[in-house]
């Protein structure tokens, strides 16, 4: 068995510190460095999430109570300063409605536009576009609304889709279009939806498709 | 997006081993010692469902649904597998939801969520937050601070994610009056309606035809299965016909409810107080009594109560308020007082002093609030209720031996009936499905003959209570099972159906043929009549029609719109089997509708549902779509 004296402990130490003692020293310091940011990275977003959820809590009784202005306001602290957050794309839809009320379209508009480019969901994204939709048909704006709503993926809201472009194709004189439009979004309405009925009217007001 | 990948592949290897481990399973069926343990029902993203949470969520459903229906409650629902399936779904989508939320990044913060704790009414007391209430409301649901507070932290983001899509819904007048004047369109059409019954000649019905829908619909052709039983009821409503009540038991229930009306009574007063020791020797006991009847004297001429209270009153506590002691009931002052006190009939009367163990009291009635709802001292009332008690004491006494008698002679209900005095009664027959005037109305009742037990082993059931106060047990007394019926039994019955049927279709080829015709340009009164038709008058339909028929009316709003003024046809049938060959003339819309009033509310309603509560349900049925799901089927 090789031993070796204290002495020799203790140069080897020595020589050993002078030659990677700094990399040690500094690798210890960067890697307490990145555990603290990271830590403190998910704090503050944490944070950032939890002062967003208190505006949109403030957000929600504002509508209750109409006020339209505070609200608004709130939203678009939320929609700037907040949109990493989901509360900023929730926030856009509610200003859209509140705009809405006010008789403000474009307004609305605006709010939905950016709840489709900016939110953070996919749902919050497809539910501010078939809105979006809706609100350039009552415009007029039939083709512009009827390629915004040309998606791949409906994400679920396929009967909301399919019965926006059928009004829309209606709209444009298309019967056969919008027929078969209504027709898909029956198809896939949620089981049991109250909304059956006035969908069922829509479609049948175009007669069966057994037509020359 | 990490986690999503390790708890799929996770999922997946999980799978493979389970696959693994399923083959000895399927080989010697030991699953069963597993029961209970760690075994799961459902895999949702890498999170188990063990199949105790879900036996104990499936009997709290059940245990609710079974409280809110009472005895409509039809087990048969609640052991279908569509009803395992639904709670199950159920739990997938809470689990589902509570990941979306955490990974979508819906936060609220501890403060946050300790404030709306604070400020839920049901924690309240007095407009403030009460720890102990809330303690208290806790403990009784059964949960402990953590987990209650982990489910409302829950809850409260679910709402986050809810209210964005429910609240914002936007609902134009545009789009509510599109619909309105759809539901508002009015058709003007002619009607011409062919009865089947002038197609006769035409059809036949053969007997090949007939022997061919028996054999190969045999299901149709048969009877149900059918019971009828022999039970026993004893209930607390027919014990009371036979109990007396003597005179002095209603006399004695009178002067009790006497005694509580007064009981309940609430006196304020006002006294004054002259220190006495009860072991006062005479003399200072004559000094205590001039001074009190000084003071009557002084108040019997006018002196004010409370100036004289606060001047001489040895009670410092009430001397302050003028002597006033505030509400008083009964049973909370010495004995002597409350005697005084409530022998006082108006307000502002006087007592004589009186003496108990404090010193001597003058005290003066100042206010009399009566026992709340003080029940009406009513005789028929009073032996009413007095027989309804006895007969539940009865009753209840006789219950444990109905019980066991029921029970320890399982093959016959004689004995109970000969011990406890009752009749034995039998129904008519009833199926599974229960229902009618008789016992078969009840649910319990029915489950109970169509036990195995019962049914099979022709033992009694246990005693049931089909009502409080009311028990009953049944055996079964003659029992059809389902049976095919044979082919001459039916066999007019199919004839019959079948005739109907061919005349139907024959009638709706006319139409078509009719309907080509009319294409080709015939006249509509020419080819209706040519075919046998009654040719009704042009006439406006409207969608809700009461004296139109329904079917009819639905096929003509399904009729395609006139071209260009041109009339469009069409055949339907419609209720009563004749075949209507329609030719819409005209469609009319109203140009403006009102967008107030009941239908329009209904509309808006059914819309803003359609754009806010529905978002929310596609918004869930997309999680599930994305979700990776394992359900295991033989678990349920």
């Amino acid at each position: 068995m090789e031993t070796f004296n204290s002495d020799d402990q203790v140069a080897w130490l020595k020589s050993w510190w002078k030659q990677y003692g700094k990399s040690l020293l500094a690798g210890v310091i960067i890697g307490l460095l990145l555990l603290a940011g990271l830590n403190y990275w998910k704090q503050s977003r944490t944070q950032r999430a939890e002062t967003a959820a208190l505006l949109y809590e403030n957000m929600l009784s504002e509508l209750q109570q109409g006020k339209a202005e505070a609200l608004l306001a709130s939203a678009t602290r939320l929609m700037q300063d907040y949109s990493g957050t989901p509360y900023a794309g929730k926030a856009a839809l509610l200003a859209a409605r509140s705009r809405f009320d006010a008789g403000d379209l474009a307004g609305a508009r605006q709010h939905l536009d950016w709840a489709v480019k900016h939110a953070e969901e996919t749902a919050v994204q497809h539910s501010a576009r078939v809105r979006l939709g809706r609100l350039m048909l009552e415009q007029g704006e039939t083709d512009a609304a009827l390629s915004l709503i040309a998606v791949k993926d409906q994400g679920g809201f396929d009967s909301e889709y399919e019965e926006l472009r059928g009004d829309l194709l209606l709209a444009k004189g298309d019967r056969n279009g919008a027929r078969q439009a209504y027709r898909h979004a029956l198809d896939k309405l949620p089981r049991n939806s109250a909304y059956a009925p006035l969908l069922t009217l829509k479609l049948e007001n175009l007669g069966s498709e057994a037509k020359p | 997006m990490l986690s999503t990948i390790r708890e799929n592949t996770k999922g997946w290897i999980a799978g493979i081993i389970l696959g693994l481990i399923a083959i000895p399973f399927a080989l010697w069926g030991i699953n069963y010692y597993f029961e209970g343990g760690s075994v799961k029902v459902a895999v949702v993203n890498g999170v188990d469902i063990g199949v105790d949470a879900y036996r104990r969520t499936l009997d709290d459903q059940r245990r609710s649904f079974q409280q809110m229906l009472g005895q409509r409650f039809d087990s048969r629902i609640f052991d279908s597998p569509d009803f395992r399936n639904r709670v199950l779904d159920a739990m997938i989508d809470e689990i589902l939801m509570t990941e979306a939320v955490k990974s979508e990044g819906y936060r609220i913060s501890s403060v946050e969520l300790a404030r709306q704790i604070r400020q839920a009414p049901q924690f309240q007391r007095e407009g403030q937050f009460d720890p102990k209430l809330y303690e208290f409301m806790l403990r009784n649901a059964g949960l402990d601070a953590r987990s209650f507070e982990a489910k409302l932290r829950n809850d409260v983001l679910m709402r986050h994610v809810e209210s964005g899509y429910t609240q914002s819904a936007i609902v134009s007048t545009a789009d509510m009056q599109s619909l309105m004047r759809l539901q508002a369109q009015e058709r003007e059409a002619v009607i011409a309606v062919l009865k089947p019954a002038r197609l006769q000649s035409q059809v036949k019905v053969t007997p090949e035809a007939i022997e061919q829908e028996y054999s190969q619909n045999a299901g149709r052709y048969k009877t149900t299965e059918r019971v009828r039983i022999q039970y026993l009821r004893l209930s607390a409503a027919d014990l009371s016909k036979d109990i007396r009540v003597s005179p002095d038991e209603i006399q004695q229930a009178l002067a009790d409810a006497a005694q509580t009306t007064t009981a309940q009574e609430e006196r304020r007063a006002s006294h004054i107080l002259i220190k006495l020791d009860p072991a006062a020797d005479p003399a200072a006991e004559k000094a205590a009594m001039s001074k009190i009847r000084d003071l009557r004297a002084k108040l019997l001429a006018g002196g004010d109560f409370a100036t004289l209270a606060k001047a001489h009153s040895e009670d410092p506590g009430s001397a302050r308020q003028g002597g006033d002691l505030g509400q008083i009931a009964r049973g909370s002052m010495a004995k002597e007082f409350e005697q005084a006190l409530f022998a006082l009939k108006k307000p502002g009367s006087l007592s004589e002093p009186i003496r108990t163990q404090y010193g001597l009291h003058l005290i003066k009635l100042t206010g009399l609030k009566s026992a709340p709802n003080a029940p009406t001292v009513n005789r028929a009332k009073i032996e009413a209720d007095l027989r309804a008690r006895k007969a539940e004491q009865r009753f209840f006494d006789l219950s444990e031996r109905f019980h066991n008698l029921v029970y320890e002679n399982p093959d016959s209900l004689k004995p109970a009936a000969d011990t406890l005095g009752l009749k034995l009664e039998t129904s008519d027959w009833f199926t599974r499905a229960g229902g009618g005037n008789g016992v078969a109305a009840n649910r319990k009742l029915v489950e109970a003959a169509f036990d195995s037990e019962v049914l099979d082993q022709a033992r009694n059931s246990q005693a049931i209570e089909t009502a409080p106060g009311t028990l009953v047990a049944l055996r079964i007394l003659a029992h059809e099972p389902a049976r095919q019926r044979p082919l001459s039994e039916v066999r007019a019955g199919i004839e019959k159906t079948l005739l109907q049927a061919a005349l139907q279709n024959r009638a709706m080829e006319i139409g078509q043929e009719a309907v080509k015709k009319l294409q080709q340009g015939g006249t509509f009164e020419s080819v209706a009549r040519g075919y046998g038709m009654d040719v009704n008058p042009s006439r406006r339909y409207k969608r809700d029609m009461k004296d139109a028929d329904r079917l009819l009316v639905q096929a003509l709003f399904r009729t395609a719109h006139p071209d260009q003024g041109k009339p469009s046809y069409d055949a339907a049938a419609s209720s009563d089997g004749s075949m209507a060959l329609i030719m819409l003339k005209r469609v009319v819309e109203p140009d403006t509708v009102s967008v107030s009033g009941n239908e329009a509310g209904n509309i808006r309603r059914s819309l803003e549902a359609r754009r806010g509560r529905d978002y929310f349900e596609y918004y869930r049925a997309n999680l599930r779509n994305q979700a990776s799901v394992k359900i295991y089927k033989d678990q349920l």
